[in-house]
């Protein structure tokens, strides 16, 4: 015996009102779902990426070439090594640490190339012995005329040119002369150039290129003429040229501590010879701005 | 006043045929909104995908310095500005958008122009009174009259 169920009208009527009822809310559910996600949404996200995507990376590709061309002009770009140093055989033996060559006057020097070329320098001329906490610059004890501090506002106005405001830039360059050795972790330059204050996230756009490190000769005795260095120090040839109290890490120092600190790292080095690197890298990495001025124009 | 059941009945058969009316009207008015909205999402992104086109193309293959025939991709001579008129480089240009290519210094100063604006006798500032305007902007090193090379920026303007 089935049962039978059995509507009066007035039943009827209030079961189609709840079935109504739940038509309107699948209905109203739906219009929502394809509202917001429909209707090719996703994939105008996925298209929008992909543009932005490609956006960061023909402008960092041509960041690069563009960086490859231009020039800072005429005298942008000049430091000079001393003052303290008035003797030119000086100026050799410490030119003689990192095998620099120079042109004309030892004491004086325009930089002129691309900005690949003058970060390549400024890696160059930026090297630290690295011991414990504290870095000792090797090169800053005789350089002057703020020249870090020029390279710096010259390659940071070119690249707020080329970002246009649009993007933000971040650019990790570093410089191991003798990398795979003892040495590496001792000795080597590293710069930051950005506009931005934080650091990007994984999935931003990264290139990597290579800067020939423009000073560096054809003697491949690098750590030898580091010791030469030391013994010279030792000596008082050059100490007595430097002055008693140079900048370490932040800190005022009496010179001959960090003279004996390089010895002691210089002492700590295979006697191995091994070949001084001429290439640096430089880590580009491009994200664009969310707001950025301009960028309602973009899209 | 009152019903009988079987009016009362009908009476909800139409209240509920007016609601069920107005929920499909409701629907298909949502797709077609949406699919509006679509439209006037993906248009942008055509036109800045275009714009992009033309940008790589002219930077690295139509206007970039030559030495023989190697081309120096995103090097671009200012000697050579004459010889791309719009005639030149519209011959690169496919979509069925107007388009307009501008050259600045680091400057902003307007170093090169082409494109429909100034075909047809107009300033670059009529782009402002423009809807649905896209743009593509990229550095590019400019060689100047003295031979050095400088900073600059193409700018590649797309519109409807």
């Amino acid at each position: 015996m089935g049962l039978v169920l059995r509507f009066t009208a007035e039943d009827r009527g209030q079961v189609e009102a709840i079935d109504t009822l739940i038509f309107a809310a699948l209905v109203s559910i739906s219009a929502v779902l394809i509202a917001t996600y429909g209707v090719g949404s996703y994939h105008q996200d996925l298209h929008m990426q992909a543009l932005q995507h490609r956006y960061a990376a023909d402008f960092s590709q041509s960041f690069v070439m563009t960086s490859r061309y231009v020039s800072a002009g005429e005298g942008d770009i000049a430091y000079t090594i001393g003052p303290h140093v008035s003797d030119d055989s000086v100026f050799y033996s410490l030119s003689g640490i990192v095998n620099r060559s120079v042109d004309k006057s030892p004491l004086e020097r325009s930089v002129k190339g691309s900005i690949l070329d003058i970060i390549a320098e400024d890696l160059y001329l930026g090297l630290e012995f690295h011991s414990g906490n504290d870095s000792y610059p090797l090169n800053n004890w005789f350089l002057t005329s703020g020249f870090h501090e020029k390279v710096n506002d010259f390659v940071i106005e070119n690249l707020d040119f080329f970002s246009g405001g649009m993007f933000y830039y971040r650019l990790e360059a570093s410089y191991h002369p003798y990398d795979g050795t003892n040495l590496n972790n001792a000795l080597y330059s590293e710069a930051i150039y950005t506009n931005a204050r934080g650091v990007p996230n994984a999935s931003v756009y990264v290139t990597e290129i290579i800067v020939a490190i423009p000073a560096v000769s054809e003697d491949n005795k690098g750590i030898n003429v580091l010791s030469d260095f030391s013994e010279q120090l030792n000596s008082g040839l050059i100490k007595g040229l430097l002055p008693e109290q140079i900048n370490v890490s932040g800190n005022s120092t009496n010179v001959t501590k960090v003279i004996e600190d390089l010895d002691d790292v210089l002492g700590r080095i295979s006697e191995t010879q091994h070949e001084v690197k001429r290439i640096g890298k430089v880590i580009i990495k491009i994200w664009p701005k969310a707001g950025g001025g301009g960028a309602e124009r973009v899209l | 006043m009152g019903f009988v059941n079987e009016e009362t009945g009908q009476v909800e058969d139409i209240f509920t045929l007016a609601v069920k009316i107005a929920l499909v009207l409701l629907f298909f008015s949502t797709i077609a909104y949406s699919y509006n909205e679509y439209q006037e999402r993906k248009e942008p992104m055509e036109r800045f995908s275009a714009s992009l086109d033309f940008v790589d193309v002219l930077k690295n293959h139509v206007m970039c310095v030559r030495v023989g025939d190697v081309p120096n991709p995103g090097l671009i001579d200012v000697a050579d500005f004459e010889s791309f008129g719009y005639e030149e480089i519209s011959r690169y240009w496919s979509k069925p958008y107007n388009f307009e290519v501008v050259i600045r210094d680091a400057s902003g100063s307007i170093l090169y122009e082409q494109g429909t604006l100034k075909r047809r006798g107009f300033g670059l500032d009529e782009i402002d009174r423009l809807d649905g305007v896209s743009a593509a902007y990229t550095v590019v090193a400019i060689r100047g009259e003295d031979g050095v090379n400088r900073a600059g920026r193409m700018e590649v303007w797309v519109w409807s």
